[in-house]
């Protein structure tokens, strides 16, 4: 399948280099697994960052390395045993836990994930029933998703399975499942407090505060 | 200068196969001398501490040896195959609890071309020289913005906080910058 939404050029440069937050790095992989010109574009980055390393200057290593690496060439490798991702999620997420969902209006539901490495942004999975419109909302950080199934719609188009928003901090949307499904998402976003934060928001214009 | 005598993309690629398919030792050791000392002084540059820096570059270059099968000369070139290795044990070194294998390398490779095998090679060999041409091209601001894209964490927002540059301006001119790459690599093809 093609996808029409990706992740900006910019970060798939910063996934290329290794320099993104792991809940960050999960949604770019999951939609790389469907999108075969960004892996191109992460190809071309990790090239960079080969022409990059290949000019720096040499680092000298210790002496007695090379010995001590040949030493251990025929030790077997200690292979940490496959991880599968939670049923009926995307390989990326192999590794990780999927906590309670929690029905946060009607229609709306949320599911934390956990298992990342120390990192800055928090992963979640959200459940949209078909027809619910999540409500306006900022962010407080910058925010990507990646639909997982179903497709949702806002003011920037449609996003099936494998496409991704990518949300800066001012940005305003106000998504809106579409279809006969509920379309789940998986949604990084900076900052655990923020993110609270962004729940208050998402939740004022539906209890009228 | 930073770039010794050093041995060229198609002879790496033949230093990788022979560990791949003869377990040649010498070959390692030479693919050893090459790259254990620039991922060593990557590990530096992304803020590691001496030790763990010569501990990461000791334990890339293992892994060179455990997965030279794995290497896909039709795909990226050795200096593109070792970066990628470099940057996931780094990623891992971090993450500690789970090292998982990089998430994205193996649906990747899947999909990599059909073309005749010694072509496929020979230019991906080409790339890695043309981008290296096209590196060596660029003004010190874009050579800086693209050395700190893969010396900093949180890339993007350090280094709009180091050069005192706005945050889209930085967006903006890495896209150029890799626009420039691009098309130097493009024009290999």
């Amino acid at each position: 399948m093609s996808q029409s939404h990706h992740p900006s050029e910019e970060t798939l440069l910063a996934h290329a280099a290794g320099s993104l937050d792991a809940a960050f790095r999960v949604v770019v992989a999951t939609h790389l697994a469907t999108c075969a010109a960004c892996r191109e574009t992460v190809l071309q980055a990790e090239r960079v960052g080969g022409a990059v390393m290949a000019g720096l200057e040499d680092a000298p290593m210790a002496e007695g390395a090379l010995a001590r690496v040949m030493a251990r060439l025929d030790e077997p490798e200690r292979v940490a045993p496959a991880v599968a991702a939670p049923a009926g999620l995307p390989a990326a997420l192999a590794g990780y836990e999927v906590g309670k969902w929690r029905k946060l209006v009607p229609g709306i539901a949320i599911a934390p994930v956990s298992g990342t490495a120390r990192g800055r942004a928090g992963l979640h999975l959200l459940r949209l029933e078909p027809g619910v419109r999540l409500a306006g909302h900022g962010h407080g950080g910058m925010e990507m998703t990646v639909v997982l199934e179903g497709a949702i719609e806002d003011r920037s188009g449609r996003y099936d399975a494998g496409d991704v928003a990518e949300n800066a901090e001012d940005a305003h949307h106000a998504p809106v499942a579409v279809g006969e499904r509920p379309c789940v998402c998986l949604v990084a976003l900076e900052g655990k407090l923020r993110f609270h934060h962004w729940l208050v928001r998402m939740l004022q214009p539906l209890f009228g505060v | 200068m930073s770039v010794p005598a050093a041995l060229s993309p198609e002879v790496l690629a033949e230093l990788i196969r022979r560990v791949a398919e003869t377990r040649d030792r010498a070959a390692f050791a030479e693919l050893f001398s090459h790259f254990a000392p620039r991922v060593k002084s990557y590990m530096l540059k992304l803020g590691a501490r001496a030790g763990e820096a010569e501990d990461l570059a000791q334990e890339a270059m293992l892994t060179v040896w455990r997965k030279a099968d794995r290497f896909d000369p039709e795909r990226a070139g050795a200096g593109t195959w070792v970066f990628t290795i470099a940057r996931n044990l780094r990623i891992d070194a971090l993450r500690r609890e789970r090292p998982v294998d990089s998430i994205d390398d193996s649906a990747a490779a899947e999909v990599a071309g059909d073309d005749p095998a010694a072509d496929a090679m020979l230019a991906a060999a080409e790339a890695e020289r043309a981008l290296r041409d096209a590196l060596a091209g660029l003004s010190a601001e874009e050579t800086k913005l693209v050395h700190m894209s893969f010396f900093e964490d949180n890339a993007h927002g350090a280094i709009s906080q180091i050069l005192g540059m706005p945050l889209g301006t930085v967006k903006s001119k890495l896209r150029r910058t890799l626009a420039r790459l691009r098309s130097a690599l493009e024009a290999t093809r």
